[in-house]
């Protein structure tokens, strides 16, 4: 049980992570940046556990880092969601959407 | 500027972590590119600088945390993500090869990668139990050649060695030639039979002169072992039997090599042996060195060609015919269908029937087979050799097991520093037999390692073996080298080594409960390995004796090499011939030694020329019996014995024995005179309390006239350099029986001069055999080939002992202090100085070392005694070169407990305890 546990807060991270790649390729600043925005800052991501996430996630080739140099700035790294990367995002948001649901039963959250 | 400084705080945070250089640089970038960011948000936002850089920094809210979750993400967990993956997946189907060896070779990766990344450790255990391997598989290499491989001999177990039976020590002795022809003839188990038996001879070939090894034998020798020559043929049927057809020689495949430089045109050419003309008809396959072992024959020849040496032989063709002289070994190859049985008891057979025919010569022989398989060099001599084999194994063995606690100890101290990365692995959820596994392969690449490096010293050990020249007169061949079976041995060392060293600190390692290490530094950990420190004290103990012996031998041998031989070693040059192995008569030798002796006198530099039969302090010994003449005891047995040589006249000016009363040998004290003696001072005394002796009359030898003594020579040394005054008795050259004499010549350069006496030789008579040209220098450093042999293999067991000891000690002091980081910090911490910390660190080390060197010094006051006899000008527990030694191995101990201890001074007290 525990042991789940452990696992759908790592799974939520790397959801929360795949899903704002979903949406273009971003370098790990602005997807700690959006996360923080999109939750109105509930949600709070420092480097101390991204980028070990980001590496995570890259090894186990889910997303793709580069770096990218553009004119006049320093390069920078931008992650890249793979076709891999895609297919486990639809898992996790069927999974989170049964766990939450199911949750949401039994704890009644829609009549709160 | 910012970025650059933001980025040196990035890089210093980020140090601690293992990674690969380039993976380092790249998230250091990413980063601090992070850092930036935000700090130039923050300007643009308009917050002051002090305020942009505490957000930026911000960005980071835990680089502790930090840094554990990249180590957890990157090195060296996620470096081997498939390889984890492997781990944590359900076993592969395909039963339970697959299950218990599946992901194998990703392990073997794994650990590759894994000790790449500290190559000096992976390096010290390496070297540590290739050390140990390497003395222990040079040693088996050894045994291997002599002991266990068999003779490369087709259809090895038909063949049967055919012996007389005796009691005693040895049992199996030769046969006597007559003897082999009758078994030979009446055979009917045996398919066929031939004989064999090695012998030195003078080889002269393209201008070299050397006494080898030959091997005496009959034509059908190599028919009979189901060899074939590489070239050439083997011996025809005439060829064997009538002299006149028997100058022919097969070479062996080296000799064919280092004489002929393995040329194909060496069959037809001409070599000489004792003097005649041999034709060179064939040349042996590689493998093939003789039937017996440590005597590799460098020719062979028919028997008959005995015929061809004259009387003076060192075989005489009389031995073909004379029953009464046992001197050949024989083989035989079974008949198809016979058994072993059958062969035995027709051997035994015709035994009896000799004895019957010929019962004054064989009424007590009994002859009987051994499988040659079965035998080494001869079944009593081969037990001895087994035992000794296996005791010099056993303890060859122990070093490898020295060897194997220094690799555990250096394996532990590790493992207290992969904790985290162990831990992390289980509670993923790797089973614990799978971690154990990824540790043991680990060992066993290390192992491998170390067995390659041991295979490579054996190699170096067997050259120098073959290199070494011992001043015997023949050289032993063991024919070493690097086969399969050393290959293979070293292999199930490594294998046993693996279990010896690594598995102990794998099961502690997996045993540890994952979670407090996985709290970085989690308090007190595992108890202090006793053991191993008990080890550590036993190897310091052990390598203090062994260098206490290898110091007591060498100053023994400086002793040695100071002591006055009592005659001049230094100007000296030598020649050793035998004219009468060709078989000239007496006065052919004898004018032949005049003709030589002039012409070396002519040489420029040679200020004197004298003969004797041998030379003192060599490996040869002649004693004769004597008793004072009209004195003789009744009993033969009861003749005291003495050491004696023959010397011609000038012999004690060449070597520069002052001749205190009386005279030299003359020309004149020859064959016909009055016979003659001279005596050394101890002889002197023993004869007359006054030491005056001139014109006592001796018996000599229990026969012949007496003989008076004319003369009193000083004392010198004659067997060893440390034995006591020993009685010594000169008798002259001319009035002996002895052929083979040794030319002494003086000269300020005597090596210089070797090449000018075989020339000299040559001139006088290009056919005499030259048994040797050396100086005397080298001829008596046999005397110091003990001292010399010992003080080299205690100096090298006593360096690889310290070396062991060193690292042993290092690598426990650094194991505990890697598990003391936390006491040191707290002590830091509450006011502790670094160079009190490297002392509390350095102090445990150097306690071990004291504590060995306590307990070796014991150990070598036990042991040395033993020496005694071996041990010139030194007392066996001489106390400078007990405290040296003891000095030497606290200092390297020290010196081992120093670096850890550096480190441990070296810790950041708010670093280990923020790790809390």
């Amino acid at each position: 049980m525990r042991h789940d546990d452990r696992e759908r807060k790592k799974g939520a991270s790397e959801m929360l992570v795949l899903a704002l790649l979903e949406g273009g390729d971003r370098h790990g600043y602005e997807i700690a940046r959006r996360i923080g925005e999109r939750s109105e800052g509930a949600l709070r991501y420092g480097a101390a556990s991204l980028y070990p996430l980001l590496y995570r996630l890259e090894r186990r080739g889910l997303i793709d880092g580069r770096w990218v140099e553009k004119a006049g700035q320093r390069r920078r790294r931008f992650y890249r969601l793979t076709p891999a990367g895609r297919r486990e995002l639809t898992r996790l948001r069927s999974d989170w959407r049964r766990f939450l649901d199911a949750v949401a039963r039994v704890a009644e959250l829609g009549r709160a | 500027m910012r970025e650059r400084e933001l980025r040196a705080l990035v890089r210093d945070e980020l140090r601690g972590l293992e990674l690969p250089p380039e993976r380092r640089m790249e998230i250091e970038e990413e980063l601090s590119r992070q850092l930036e960011a935000a700090e130039a948000e923050a300007l643009a936002e308009g917050l002051s600088a002090g305020e942009a850089r505490r957000r930026a920094l911000g960005q980071v809210t835990s680089w502790e945390g930090l840094r554990r979750e990249l180590r957890a993400a990157e090195a060296p967990v996620a470096a081997a993500v498939p390889a984890l993956d492997a781990l944590l997946s359900e076993p592969a189907p395909g039963g339970v090869r697959a299950r218990w060896f599946g992901g194998v070779h990703a392990d073997l990766r794994l650990a590759l990668r894994s000790l790449r990344r500290s190559p000096g450790f992976a390096l010290a255990v390496a070297l540590t139990l290739g050390l140990g391997m390497g003395v222990n598989t040079a040693l088996f290499s050894v045994v291997h050649s002599i002991l266990l491989r068999p003779l490369p001999l087709p259809d090895l177990d038909r063949l049967v060695g055919v012996y007389n039976v005796e009691k005693g020590f040895v049992s199996h002795t030769p046969i006597a030639y007559p003897d082999f022809v009758d078994l030979r003839e009446r055979r009917r188990a045996f398919a066929d039979l031939a004989s064999y038996a090695a012998r030195p001879f003078a080889l002269e070939a393209e201008g070299e002169s050397q006494i080898v090894v030959g091997e005496l034998v009959s034509r059908n020798y190599f028919e009979v072992l189901g060899v074939a020559p590489a070239l050439g043929r083997g011996f025809a049927a005439d060829e064997g039997e009538d002299p006149g057809r028997s100058a022919v020689v097969v070479l062996s495949h080296g000799a064919w090599r280092r004489r002929f430089a393995g040329a194909a045109d060496a069959l037809g050419r001409e070599l000489r042996l004792n003097g005649q003309r041999f034709t060179v008809i064939g040349v042996a396959p590689e493998n093939l060195r003789g039937l017996v072992r440590g005597l590799t024959p460098e020719v062979w020849v028919p028997t008959g060609a005995l015929g061809l040496f004259g009387e003076g032989g060192l075989i005489r063709r009389d031995r073909l015919l004379n029953r009464g002289s046992r001197w050949t070994w024989a083989i035989g190859r079974l008949a198809p269908g016979a058994s072993l049985e059958q062969a035995r008891q027709e051997a035994a057979r015709v035994g009896e029937q000799l004895a019957r025919e010929h019962p004054d010569t064989n009424r007590t022989r009994v002859i009987d087979v051994l499988p040659t398989a079965d035998v080494r060099v001869l079944p009593g001599v081969d037990e001895v050799l087994f035992a000794a084999s296996g005791g010099l194994l056993a303890v060859s063995g122990l070093v490898v097991l020295i060897a194997c606690a220094n690799a555990t100890g250096l394996l532990l101290a590790r493992s207290v520093a992969r904790r985290r990365e162990i831990a992390v692995r289980l509670s993923l959820g790797a089973p614990r037999w799978r971690v154990l596994r990824l540790l043991l392969v680990e060992g066993l690449v290390l192992a491998v390692a170390g067995a390659g490096v041991g295979v490579a010293l054996a190699g170096l050990s067997n050259t120098a073996l073959t290199a070494l020249r011992l001043p015997l007169p023949v050289n032993l061949d063991l024919g070493l080298s690097l086969d399969w079976a050393v290959i293979a041995w070293a292999g199930g060392l490594s294998i046993l080594a693996t279990l010896g060293f690594a598995l102990l600190p794998a099961l502690r390692a997996t045993r540890e409960d994952p979670l407090p290490a996985l709290k970085e530094g989690a308090a007190s950990l595992a108890t202090r390995n006793r053991l191993a420190a008990g080890l550590v004290v036993a190897q310091v103990a052990s390598s203090l004796v062994l260098l206490t012996v290898a110091a007591l031998l060498l100053r023994s041998l400086l002793g040695a090499q100071a002591i006055d031989p009592g005659f001049d070693r230094a100007h000296v040059a030598l020649l050793e011939t035998d004219p009468s192995l060709r078989g000239d008569g007496r006065a052919a030798v004898e004018s032949l030694y005049a003709r030589l002796a002039e012409r070396v006198q002519a040489i420029p530099g040679v200020e004197a020329v004298a003969y004797s039969a041998h030379v003192p302090l060599s490996f040869e010994l002649r004693t004769t019996s004597w008793a004072v003449a009209g004195r003789e005891p009744a009993d033969l047995a009861a003749w005291p014995e003495i050491d004696t040589t023959n010397v011609s006249p000038g012999y004690f000016d060449v070597l520069r024995i002052a001749v205190l009363r009386g005279r030299d040998f003359v020309p004149a004290d020859r064959e016909g005179a009055p016979r003659v003696a001279i005596v050394n001072e101890a002889f002197a005394r023993l004869l007359t309390p006054s030491g005056e002796a001139l014109g006592s009359s001796l018996s000599v030898g229990r026969a012949g006239d007496p003989v008076t003594v004319v003369g009193v020579v000083r004392d010198a040394r004659y067997r060893t350099l440390g034995e006591e005054r020993r009685p010594f008795l000169y008798l002259p050259l001319a009035q002996s029986g002895d052929d083979a004499w040794t030319l002494l010549a003086r000269t300020p350069d005597p090596a210089g001069t070797l090449p000018s006496l075989r020339a000299a030789l040559r001139e006088v008579d290009d056919r005499v055999p030259v048994r040797g040209v050396r100086t005397l220098e080298d001829a008596t450093s046999a005397s110091l080939l003990l001292p010399r042999a010992g003080a080299t293999l205690f100096g090298l067991f006593g360096a690889l002992g310290l070396a062991l000891a060193a690292t042993g000690v290092y690598g426990i002091v650094a194991q505990l202090a890697a598990q003391r980081t936390r006491e040191v910090g707290i002590r830091m911490a509450l006011g502790a100085d670094a160079s009190s910390v490297f002392r509390l660190v350095a102090l445990h080390g150097l306690r071990l070392a004291a504590a060995g060197v306590a307990l070796g010094a014991v150990g070598a006051a036990l042991v040395t005694p033993l020496l005694r006899v071996a041990l010139y000008g030194v007392g066996p527990r001489d106390p400078s070169t007990f405290i040296l030694v003891a000095v030497v191995l606290l200092a390297v101990g020290f010196a081992a407990s120093a670096l850890p201890a550096a480190r441990s001074a070296r810790i950041d007290p708010q670093r280990v305890l923020r790790q809390e």
